[in-house]
This record gives structure tokens, sequence and C-alpha cells, in this order.
């Protein structure tokens, strides 16, 4: 009954005008960033992150969990419409999607994407608003081994389900955490890595780093790449329908999508895009006419839509219960909250459950607004997919550059951009996904802290960690991952030198 | 210019920032398991990082790949990559200094790079897009420099 009242509080404060303007901002920003190819919603909140900062808590983390989850509905647009994701969770969109565009049925695509993703949207929000409290209310006996565990074990999965070379994604983690060790130290205040330079001693701030990785790097990959014209297949209004049999075949796979995203949400790493993968493989797998996928299935599009909007939603449950962001998105939205001095974590929903509270209302109005915009203006956002890139590049290199300057009013930070925008276009080009960059740089402040209490408590008996059940079960799942993926690389290279042998 | 070579680059690159991370880390105290000091995650992760990075440039040294070109960058597009990175490093020389304007300056060079022709449209865009980023940040209480002049 709790959550009820809280809820209709919640809905109280969110419905006010100003509430409701920024929710709109937000989810329109976050869909037209889902349609926009190359800006992603991480670049688009660190874009839009400066802007929060005049407006009071509430009102900047609806407007950036707007864009998240608005992005999520954006991106099946292009993927529908012009075969081009518009973010990577719309991916798989493409290959059932596009082909019922071919065939006349984009519009019934279209409806069901958002239709679906309407559903799941609402759904994993419930589960936020009954999941978050639980764990908050277990995390409150969490100790610093236990947050050591946790974030071990959050950077491991992270490192393996990020997709490509598990040994390089480990490698971007541990230069995430190095480079959360510049500054001075909480524990002695001794400065470290510094080098000198004043701007240093606080750190190497998130929001410039994320800008240039997420950001700068992909307009950097815009600019080289040969400039492309997309072509758009139309749709009329009164296509936008799905039919009876279309309905009726959506029905099982958005329920089976929400089902799918939501713990996958939960875990770290790119969890949209994940489940929309294993999502499409179930709906083909439990099909009765497993050959029509790839060539326009309903199912396709229905099943991967609602789940990657189902894991967005999730995605804020670890960030809002445990302050463990593990995707760079909820990453910015830890940042957007921490400049206006609110630290989210165990303590969060008992200390500003109106703020808890205000974005789970906001969470459901803005999924509305959402559906409403989609559903008639699908055609508008498509055609901003012709916008030219001579005209869209140097609009947002402009306003990232004056938003991170107005953060702390610092050139350094631009330069920190810079760096890593560069340092970002070449490690992507190289095979590196710098996601698990961001998340070490977040966490590594918990995780080093746990590590050193941690150690304290136990007088430096890193065995007694395995005496605390959770933090047991942490580091044990973590050590067999690591071990399956040494053995991994491992064997492959013990057959070949013994097949060069022969 | 292969991709195999530029990858192998970037590899010792990140190899020789791992090594700097891990010599600087010893110079601050390590302490001892009981009581860790302020180096004492650094130099953890610095060898870890060290080791790991070794590895990796090891491992794709040895893999043996058809050596890609960089088919898909043009002459064009290392030429607005370059452009974009001197006009980004021109605006952060001069934007404490000069100001807004300087933002004009950016978004003009940077529409110029991306292949906008003549000189009265990126003009008029980059002076149009100023104005409105200058109201819109002015009514939002988001500071810009106001520049020395």
């Amino acid at each position: 009954m709790d959550a009820i009242t809280n809820l209709t509080n919640g809905f109280a404060s969110a419905l006010s005008l100003e509430m409701l303007l920024v929710c709109f901002i937000g989810v329109l920003v976050g869909q037209v960033t889902g349609v926009l190819p190359g800006i992603g919603p991480t670049g688009a909140m660190a874009i839009l992150l400066p802007l929060s900062f005049g407006m009071d808590p509430g009102a900047g983390l609806i407007m950036l969990a707007g864009i998240y989850y608005g992005s999520m509905y954006g991106g099946s647009i292009t993927s529908i419409l012009v075969n081009l994701p518009g973010e990577a969770a719309s991916l798989v969109t493409t290959l059932d999607g596009y082909q019922m565009a071919r065939k006349g049925r984009g519009g019934a695509a279209l409806s069901i994407a958002a239709i679906g993703s309407w559903i799941a949207g609402t759904l994993a929000i419930v589960g936020l608003m009954f999941f978050a409290p639980v764990l908050a209310n277990a995390a409150l006996a969490f100790g610093p081994p236990e947050f050591f565990g946790l974030g071990l074990f959050g950077l491991i999965v992270l490192s393996n389900l990020t997709g490509g070379s598990f040994g390089k994604s480990v490698l971007m983690v541990i230069i995430g955490l190095m480079l959360s060790t510049v500054g001075v130290d909480l524990v002695t205040g001794d400065d470290r890595l510094t080098f000198g330079v004043l701007e240093l001693s606080k750190g190497i701030d998130l929001v410039p780093v994320v800008m240039g990785l997420f950001g700068l790097a992909e307009i950097f990959s815009v600019a080289m790449a040969p400039y492309q014209n997309s072509k758009m297949i139309k749709v009329k209004l009164k296509e936008m329908y799905p039919n009876k049999q279309e309905a009726k075949r959506s029905v099982w796979p958005i329920i089976r999508g929400t089902l799918v995203g939501f713990p996958m949400g939960l875990l770290p790493g790119p969890a949209g895009f994940m489940s929309t993968l294993i999502s499409y493989k179930l709906e083909k797998q439990l099909s009765r006419q497993p050959d029509e996928f790839g060539k326009g299935a309903i199912e396709g599009v229905a099943g991967p839509e609602s789940a990657n909007n189902a894991a967005s939603t999730s995605a804020m449950i670890p960030f809002l219960a445990l302050g463990f962001p593990f995707s760079p998105p909820t990453a910015l939205l830890l940042g957007g909250l921490l400049v206006h001095g609110i630290t989210p974590g165990p303590m969060f929903i008992s200390q500003h459950g109106d703020l808890f509270w205000l974005v789970v209302a906001s969470m459901y109005i803005g999924n509305v607004m959402l559906l409403v915009l989609n559903l008639p203006l699908v055609g508008v956002f498509a055609s901003l997919t012709r916008v030219p890139v001579k005209i869209l590049m140097p609009i947002i290199t402009g306003i990232m550059f004056i938003g991170a300057y107005s953060i702390n009013n610092s050139i350094f930070d631009l330069w920190i951009m810079l760096a890593f925008g560069i340092a970002g276009f070449i490690i992507k080009y190289c095979g590196y996904n710098p996601a698990p960059l961001v998340v070490g740089l977040v966490l590594g402040t918990v995780f080093e802290e746990g590590l050193r209490q941690g150690l304290m408590m136990t007088e430096g008996n890193f065995l007694m960690f395995f005496e605390r059940p959770i933090t047991a079960t942490l580091l044990g799942i973590s050590i067999v991952i690591v071990i399956l993926n040494v053995l991994k690389i491992a064997l492959p290279l013990k057959k070949s030198s013994a097949s060069n042998k022969q | 210019m292969s991709k195999k070579l530029i990858t192998n680059i970037s590899n010792v690159g990140l190899f020789l920032f791992c090594l700097l991370y891990l010599i600087f880390s010893f110079k601050m105290s390590f302490g001892r398991p009981g009581m860790p000091g302020p180096g004492f995650v650094p130099v953890t992760l610095g060898v870890l990082g060290t080791l790991l990075s070794l590895g990796v440039l090891i491992k794709e040294l040895m893999s043996i790949k058809i050596v890609e070109k960089l088919e898909d960058f043009t002459k064009q597009g290392v030429f607005r990559f370059a452009g974009y990175v001197l006009s980004i490093v021109l605006f952060l020389l001069f934007y404490k200094t000069i100001g807004v304007p300087m933002l004009f300056i950016l978004v003009f060079s940077l529409a110029k790079t991306s292949g906008y022709r003549g000189w009265v449209y990126p003009i008029l865009f980059a002076g149009i897009f100023t104005t409105v980023v200058y109201f819109l940040f002015t009514f939002l209480q988001v500071p810009f420099p106001s520049g020395d002049f």
C-alpha cells in the first residue's frame, strides 16, 4: 500500500506543468537521438547534461531519464523505414522490420514496436517500483567487502558481456579504474598522479570523459566516413495500424520480450542490445513459421523492441537502489545527480523518496507521451535522417563544447574531452569498447574504498572476504567467469600449436 | 597504412600508458595488506594493466589476419577529421579570452570543414546557431566565459 501512496504523491508532482514540460523535452530529445545514427542515448545525455544543472534535481533527472528510454523508441523508426539502426539496441529490428516495410507493412511494424515498447516499458516500471526498494533495503546491510565484491562482479560480468575480446574489455575496465585513482586520496589526503596540475586534484570528471568517448569520438567517425544519403520507405497514417492477425501474433512476443529484457537490464553490460538478441532467438525458436524470420515476421519486431525497453527501464534498479551504474547512460544519470549533491545508493530511496517516486511517476507519463508521439509523427521523425551531416555535426559539436565548459567553467575539461574523443575514436576503430572504461571510472572509487576498508576490517586477510556469504558468492562467480575466459583463450592456442606441429 | 598497423600502434600506446602508470604508482606508499596505503590499488592495477596490455599486444602481433586497408577512410574523410581537430584546438586556445564569438568561429569552421560551400550560408548558419545558443543558455542560467574584450 505504501508504494501506491508514494506513487500517487509522485504523480501529483510529476503532473505539474514544469515536470510535464521537462519530461516532454527529455522524451522528445531521446526520440530524436534514437532516430539519428551516430548520436546514441549516451552522447545525447552527455550533451544535454549541463542544461539540467539549472533545474532542480527532480526535473534534471526526469529529463535525462526521458532521453535514455526515449531513444529506445526512436531507434526502431529508422531500423524499420531506412534499414539503419539509430542505436545498437535497434539493430535486430532491422532484420524483420525493414522487410515488413518493403512489403508495405512498415506502418504495422512501427505501431507494434511502439505499442510493445510502451507495454514493456510500463511493466518494467512496475518492476522497478517494487524491486528497487527491496534491493535498497537488502543493500543497507552491505559492508565494504560486499561493495567491493559487487563492484568486481559488475566489472567482470560487464567485460564478459560487452562482446569482442574479453582481454580487451578487461583492459578497458582496468584503464577506467586507473583513471579513477587520479586525484586526492580519500583516506590519506595525498595527491595521486596529479603531476602538480591543480585541476586533477579533484579527479578526472566523468562527464568530459563520457562526452569525449561517446559524443566526440562518434562525430569523428561520422566525419571520417563517406557521407551517405539514406532512402526512406514512406508510410501513410492510415497504414499505421496492424491488422487483427498481426496484433494477435504480437501479444506473446511482447510479453516474452518484457520477461527477457527485465532481468537483462539488471546485469552489467549492453543490456538493451543483448536482450534484443536473446528475444529474437527465442521468438524464432518458438515460432510456428521460423522460415518467415528475416523476411518480415512481426514477432521479430515485437519481441526485441519490447525487450530493449524493459531492459533500459530495469537498468535503473541497480543504479537507484545500489548506486551502481552498470552502463554509460546510467553512469551519466549518476553524474547528473552528483552535481546536485545527491548520491544514489541504498539510502537514496529512504532519504530522497520523493525524488524516486517522482521519477517513477514521470516514467509512466513519459512512456504514454512516447506512444502518442510515435504513432502520428513517425514520418516527421524518420525524415530527420535526411538532415545533412554538414549541418548536424557542427551543431552537435558546438553544443557539446559549450555544455562541457559550463559544468565547471573549465577549459581543462574541454581538453580532457578532446583527448578522450581522439582516444575513443582510435580505440573503437581498433576493436576496443569504451563502455567498460566508463563503468570502471565510475565504480573505481567504490571498488577501491571497498577493498581498502575491507582489508583494514579483516586485518589484511583477504580470505576472510570469502567468509561473508554475499561477497563469497559474487567473488566466486567472478573467479569462475575469469577462469572460463582464460581457458577459452588458452585452449585454442594449445590446439593451434598442436596442429602446427603435425 | 593498414588497419593492423594502426591497431598495433594503439596496443603499444596502451601498453606504454599502463607501464608509465605503474612506474608513477611506485612513487606512492604501498602500505601493507592490513593498512593499505594510497599506492596499494594503483600498483595492483598497474601490474595487472601492464601484463594484460602486453598480452593483448603479443596476441595481436602473432595473429595472422588479412591486412585490411583503410578503405572506409577516404582522403576527404581524413581531411575532415584533421579539420575538426584543428578547429576544436583553436576554439580551446581562445574561448576563454574571446568568449562567445569563438563559438561562432568554431561552428563556422566546422561547417566549412564538413563541406558547406560558399561563405554566406556558413556565416548565416554559424551566426543563427550562436545567437540561439547564447539566449538559450542565458535563459537557463548556464554560464559562458565573458572574454577579455
